[in-house]
Parts: C-alpha cells; structure tokens; sequence
C-alpha cells in the first residue's frame, strides 16, 4: 500500500515554487520581446514584406502597450516604408486576453509618416505562401489586361488581302453548319412526315362525317347503324393519335426553327468579330479615341493599380466573412509551426478587434501634401461576424500649410456576412500624381500635382473601380534618343510613328485620365478614356486617316465577299424550311383538328357521345 | 559548469533517494511529453509540477525527454495530419473546440495548434506503453547490464572519478 509520505515528494514544493516564480518572472522579462516579435511576425505575414519594431512596452497592471518605432515596408518597394510610426500607443482590455484575444478599445498613433526611406531591404525572402500566392493572383490578373500595342507596320505595306483565311472566319464556319442542320433536320422531318402522312385518315373522317350528316336509319338499318357508328368512332380514336403525333411533331419543329433563327443571329454578331480580326491581321492602327487611351497608357495603369488590387485581396483573406473555423500558420519555432485553426463561433471577442484608433499625421514644410491630417478607425477586426459590425476609416485634412487644398478618403469594409464587400473613396487636390513611363510615344508623362481621385467597390469577386487624375501643369520627357533625320520616316516605320505620336502629345499642358476596372480577378475589363488618347486620334486621322479608311473598306469588302455567299446560303435555308414546316406539319394539323371536332359534333348528335 | 551538474546532482539525491523500476518507468513516460509535444507549452509546465511533486523519477523523465525529443521531431507530420483531423474533420468535436475556445486560460495552451493537439493525443495514447516497457527495460537493465558492469575495472575507475557522479544523475 502506497502512503501518501510515499506517493508524494513533499519537499519538492519549494524548489518547485521558486522554479516556477522564476519562470514567471523570465516570461514578464521576455513578454516585452515576446509582443514585440509577434507583431513582427504576423504583419510580416499579412504584409508580405519586413515589419520592423523597435520597442514594445507591455504594462499588464495598467493594460497598455505601447509600441515604438513601427516599420512596415512596402511590399512593391522595400526600401521604402508604408507607414513609419514613431509612437503607438494602446489600451488593452484584459479579460479577452486570458481567451489569448486580442482587444484594444482605443489606439492613438503618433509620429505617423508615409513613404519614408528604409535603411534595409524589407523584402522577405523568401515571401510567404500567402504573400506568393497573392502576387500570383494579382500578376495573372494584371496579365489579363494586357493590351496589344499600336500597331502602324500595316500602313507601310499594300493591304494584304490573301491574308485573311476563310478558314479562320467564324461566321463562314457558322453559315456553312447553319446550313448543314437546316438540311439535316430537313431530312430527318421529312421522314417522320412521309411516316405520319395524315391525308387518308382526313379522307376517311371528311367521308364519315357527310354520312353521319345524311343519316337515314330506315335505309341502312340496324346493322348498317350499328357499323356507321362503330366505324366513326374508330376513325375518331385514329384521329386522336395522328393529331397527338402531329402536335409533337410540330414542338418539336418550332424549336429546332428556334435555335436555327438563334444561329443566323450568332452569324450576325460573328461577322463584325470577324471583320475586327481581320483587321487586327492587317495591323492597322485604330482611330477610336478609348482604345488609343488604353493602348497609351494601359500598360503603366495596371502596375499603378495593382497595389490596391493587392491589398483588397489581403483584406479578403485575412478579414474573411462569417463564422466557420479558420486556418493561420502556426507561431515560428524548433518543431514545426503545424496550423492555429481559431474557432470565432465559440468566443465572443474577435481575435484581434481595434473598437477605436485615432491616428494624427502632421506633414510639414511647403509641399503639396504639407498639412495636418486625422484619421479614425472604428471596429478594425479579423472576425467581423464576431464584431457584427463593419470596419469603417475615414480620413480628413484638417489643416493645410500651403494654398486651399482638400483630401478626403473613406473605407467601409463590410466582412460581416459572405459576400464581403469593400468600398473605398478618396479624392485629393494639390496632390503629387503619379509619373507614367510611355514606351509606345518614347516618352514619359510627369503630372505633377494635381486632382486624384478613385472609387472602388467590391462585393464578393466582382469589383468596380474608377481613378481619375486631372492635371494642368504637365511635363513630357523623352525616355529613349530622339529620332535622327537620316532615319527612315516613310509611313508605318519607327521612326514615323514615334515623331507622329510625340508631336501629338508633347504639345499637352494639361491632361486628363479616367480609368474604370470592372468584373472579377479571371475576367477583368479596363476602359480608358484620355484626352491624351484624342490628341493622338485627331494626329492619326489627319496624318493617315485616308489610308486607314481605305484598307478597312477592302477588307471589309473583302470578308463580305468571303462570308456573304455562305450567310445567304444559310439565310434561305433556315427561311425555306420555316416555310415548309409550317405547310407540311401546320397546315395537316389544323385539318386534322378540324374534321376531328365536325365528326365529334356528329356523333354527339346522335347521342352516341357525351 | 560543474558547480551546476553539482547542483542538479545535489537537487536531484535529495529529491530522489529511492528509485523503483516503476518509479523510473514513470519518469520516462512523464518525462516523455517534453520530447514529444512542442516543450513551450502551457500543458509541460504543468507536467513538469507534477513530475515534481509526485514521487516520480526526475532522472527518468529527464531521460525520457532526451529520447523521445528526436521521435516528436520526426513525428511531427504525423502529430500535424492528427491535429487538423481533430480539429477539422470529426465534427462530433466541433462543439468542444468551440467552447473551450472561448473559454478562460484554455485557449493559451494552444490546444487549437494541429502539432499541439496531435502531439499531446499521440502522448496520451502511447504514455501507459512507454510506462510499462520502460519498467520492463530498467527490470532488465538492473538485472544483467548494472550487474555486469558493476564487475568491470572500467567502472570502478569511473566510480572514483567524478564522472560517475555524472552518471549517477541519472541512475536511477
């Protein structure tokens, strides 16, 4: 029998109380540290670039935490800092943190700066899976943009016409099927028709029912009676099947005429898709003001927008809607990391929530962004179905060093319930607006300062979005060596297009550019509309607008001749059969209900039917 | 360096004056779920108070940590696929995680880590057969390989030196 002297080892107590004091008082040492690496490991991770802190101060007794030399790097440009911070500081509710949640009901930065040079590299190398996998998404949709350059070569060469393959117009290969099922289904009507040929069962009822008309029983008498009737019901009950196969027949014709009609309109839309790659096949430039714009500048917008487009994705990531369990890589140590699977459902505080931020940022000196700004978070969660509430930023000038200048932004993030949707608005004057590189004019477009301005909103996978920037003091530089006078200028070289493209533009003080993005990350569409875009049209229609206007008539002549023969074709075979099916099932089907209702009449005026 | 094993020797022949083959063997399988499960955890801080407070052999557990440390690291895949199945697929749990989620101080053991979770189930599947053929093995130790050894020149060089005050550490 073991004794309880035996079982335990009482004088483990006290080495085991210090032991355990003096891991308290390490794990109070290391907490600072602790904070301070996890808030660098996680928003490296959300991130996808270095998240540098210097200091973390944790007070558990007054439940602050105040953090000092905030880092966090642009992930686009890693010697350059998003957001530097110099002071943060946080009160933390205590009682979520034993659920090892974190919730800070107020948080006031201070010292706040954007776009400050880094001493170090922040990029992460290698990125995350998430950051990787995100940059993936976003590269592919990027891709999905491209958009073909100008192309001028065409107009240095006689129109090819050979070039265009009737092999390779979808119209001609829709007018030759169209065709080919117009006489197939033909055939096969004409078959099921010669079988059901409903003429003699019409004889016979129209034989029947003069008889029933002219009825005398003293003459046929009883045996002849007893036959009229037998007889009439008969035909009668045959009637009913022909019409019911006549009936089906005509469905079943109506609907095959149905989709024929639907192919002759699909040969319609095919044949101005057809004339458009034909065209594209000639490499003629277009004239269209849009799709100049788009060509322009399209290339240098997709890599502007691509960091918004990033971080709406971060967001849906890691701020995802509803309450089913989620899946974190694990905290960084020895053994392997494995997944934090977090359960929002079973708790009601947020695993990280910010009910209230106030952020200060003052700008100083003479520059165009030189103010005083506030910024308020309300409600900035990883679980907004635990929240319940979205997460809103609102973001004002309040003061401004130089001239009347105006900013506002604004973010509703709404993660509540799936789908999730995001909206965001910002809009600025005086601002520094962006500098595009313009290969296609061998140029570069510096706006200066001036009018920004985007709207975005995203619901689910589908995302609308328009940035526009207006400015009135713009520079053009050349970004590759002019081109020489001893160079070839006949029309469609180089040469030609860039001095035609660069005398077009250069000229411009003030430009406007409007972009819209809309649909979803596989299937993005972009609109461009510039006056930089119409300066070039008018420069293209006066130079080579006659030249143009000539080669799209032959193509377009061209085409014509290829797809028109095989359209007509199709056309008078659809049109034909309609005809035919209407004489051959229609017609037949409304005698046979005819006749069907006289002998019915006639026999129900005999009283042998109800 | 010596003034330590001095003072971990010191601790543990005041803390361990009699040593069964169970008590050892109790040790080991204790001691164990320093090797197998992730060591800083809330859950090992626990054992570790137990492992002092019970008449367990300190020894034992620490040699039970040392062996079965590198089987944690080379079973970690599988601690990884156990601990997400649990978490994930057996829905009958769901509602446990959901409550002990949300429950005070639970949620600090990381209970919700896949590696966690799958290592501290694979422990206490697997901690009464490391008790039972560890006891078995130490039974056969003291038995044949201790009594051999105790007859060599080498041991009893060994014995003079300060080295098997080392050795003694962990003897049980």
């Amino acid at each position: 029998m073991i004794t309880a002297k035996q079982l335990f080892r009482w004088k483990a107590i006290v080495p085991l109380t210090m032991l355990l004091l003096l891991i308290g008082v390490v794990w109070v040492l290391l907490l600072d540290r602790l904070v301070e690496r996890s808030i660098e490991s996680y928003g490296t991770t959300v991130v996808g670039a270095r998240v540098d802190l210097e200091s973390a101060d944790v007070r558990v007794r007054e439940g602050v935490v105040v953090l000092r030399g905030l880092q966090v790097t642009n992930p686009d440009k890693p010697m350059t800092n998003l957001i530097q911070a110099d002071e943060i500081v946080a009160d933390v509710a205590m009682r979520p943190l034993l659920e090892k949640k974190l919730v800070v009901d107020t948080m006031a930065f201070r010292g706040v700066r954007f776009g400050t040079a880094r001493e170090t590299s922040g990029a992460v190398d290698p990125p995350s899976e998430t950051s990787r996998e995100l940059r993936a998404m976003i590269d592919q949709w990027a891709g999905l943009l491209q958009n073909p350059a100008l192309q001028f070569s065409g107009l240095a060469s006689a129109v090819d016409i050979d070039a265009v393959s009737p092999d390779s117009l979808r119209s001609l290969q829709l007018a030759r099927g169209t065709t080919a099922r117009a006489d197939s289904l033909r055939a096969a009507w004409e078959a099921q028709l010669a079988a059901l040929d409903p003429r003699d069962d019409i004889d016979t009822a129209r034989a029947l029912v003069s008889q029933l008309r002219n009825f005398n029983p003293l003459r046929l008498g009883p045996t002849g009676v007893a036959n009229l009737i037998s007889n009439s019901r008969s035909t009668l009950n045959g009637l009913g099947s022909v019409r019911s196969s006549l009936a089906a027949m005509d469905t079943t014709t109506r609907a095959g005429m149905t989709q024929l009609r639907g192919s002759l309109d699909q040969i319609a839309t095919a044949q101005g898709a057809d004339l458009a790659y034909a065209r594209g096949l000639l490499q003629l430039p277009t004239l269209d003001s849009p799709s100049l714009s788009t060509s322009v500048f399209g290339d240098a917008v997709v890599q502007w927008f691509k960091p918004v487009m990033y971080w709406t994705q971060v967001v849906e990531r890691f701020v995802p809607p509803g309450l089913n369990p989620r899946r974190h890589p694990g905290a960084k140590r020895a053994r392997r990391e494995g997944t934090d699977v977090s359960f929002p459902g079973g708790s009601p505080y947020p695993r990280f929530l910010l009910r209230h931020g106030e952020v200060d940022v003052v700008i100083g000196g003479e520059g165009a962004a030189a103010g005083a700004y506030a910024a308020l978070v309300q409600g900035l969660t990883t679980d907004p179905a635990v929240y319940g509430a979205p997460t809103v930023v609102r973001v004002g000038r309040e003061g401004a060093a130089t001239g009347p200048r105006s900013l506002r932004a604004s973010a509703i993030l709404d993660h509540v319930n799936a789908p999730s949707s995001d909206t965001l608005s910002f809009a600025g004057t005086g601002l520094g607006l962006p500098t595009f590189e313009l290969p296609m004019v061998n140029g570069r477009l510096i706006l200066g300062q001036g009018t920004a301005q985007l709207d975005l909103a995203r619901s689910g996978n589908r995302m609308a979005a328009s940035v526009g920037w207006t400015a009135n003091a713009v520079t053009w530089q050349r970004i590759g060596a002019e081109a020489q006078p001893t160079q070839d200028r006949t029309i469609g070289s180089r040469a030609w297009a860039e001095a035609l493209l660069w005398d077009a533009v250069s000229g411009l003080r003030s430009v406007q550019i409007d972009v819209a993005f809309e649909g979803t990350l596989s299937d993005p569409r972009m609109t461009i509309r510039s006056n930089v875009g119409d300066a070039i049209a008018g420069a293209l229609r006066a130079a080579i607008g006659q030249e143009i206007q000539r080669a799209e008539q032959r193509l377009q002549e061209e085409v014509t001749r290829l797809v028109s023969g095989e359209v007509v074709r199709a056309v008078s075979a659809v049109q034909a059969l309609g005809a035919d099916v209407a004489e051959r099932v229609g017609i037949p089907l409304e005698q046979v209900e005819r006749v069907e209702a006289e002998l019915r009449e006639e026999l129900r005026k005999l009283g042998r039917l109800p | 360096m010596l003034t330590l094993v001095k003072l971990i020797q010191s601790l543990f022949k005041a803390l361990n004056s009699e040593g069964t083959p169970g008590q050892v063997a109790a040790g080991i399988a204790l001691g164990s779920i320093f090797g197998l499960t992730p060591l800083l955890s809330l859950h090992n801080l626990l054992m570790l108070g137990v492992i002092f407070v019970f008449s367990v052999s300190i020894p034992g557990a620490i040699i039970g940590s040392l062996v079965f440390a590198p089987v944690g690291f080379a079973l970690d895949p599988v601690f990884d696929a156990l601990g997400g199945y649990l978490l994930l697929d057996v829905s009958v749990l769901s509602p446990v995680w959901h409550t002990i989620y949300g429950t005070p101080v639970i949620p600090l053991t990381s209970f919700n880590n896949t590696v966690l979770l799958g290592s501290v189930v694979a422990w206490f599947a697997l901690v009464w057969p490391i008790y039972f053929a560890a006891r078995y093995g130490v039974r056969r130790y003291r038995e044949t390989i201790y009594e051999r050894i105790q007859r060599t020149k080498a041991y009893h060089f060994v014995k003079a030196s300060k080295a098997y005050n080392v050795y003694r550490m962990f003897r049980p």
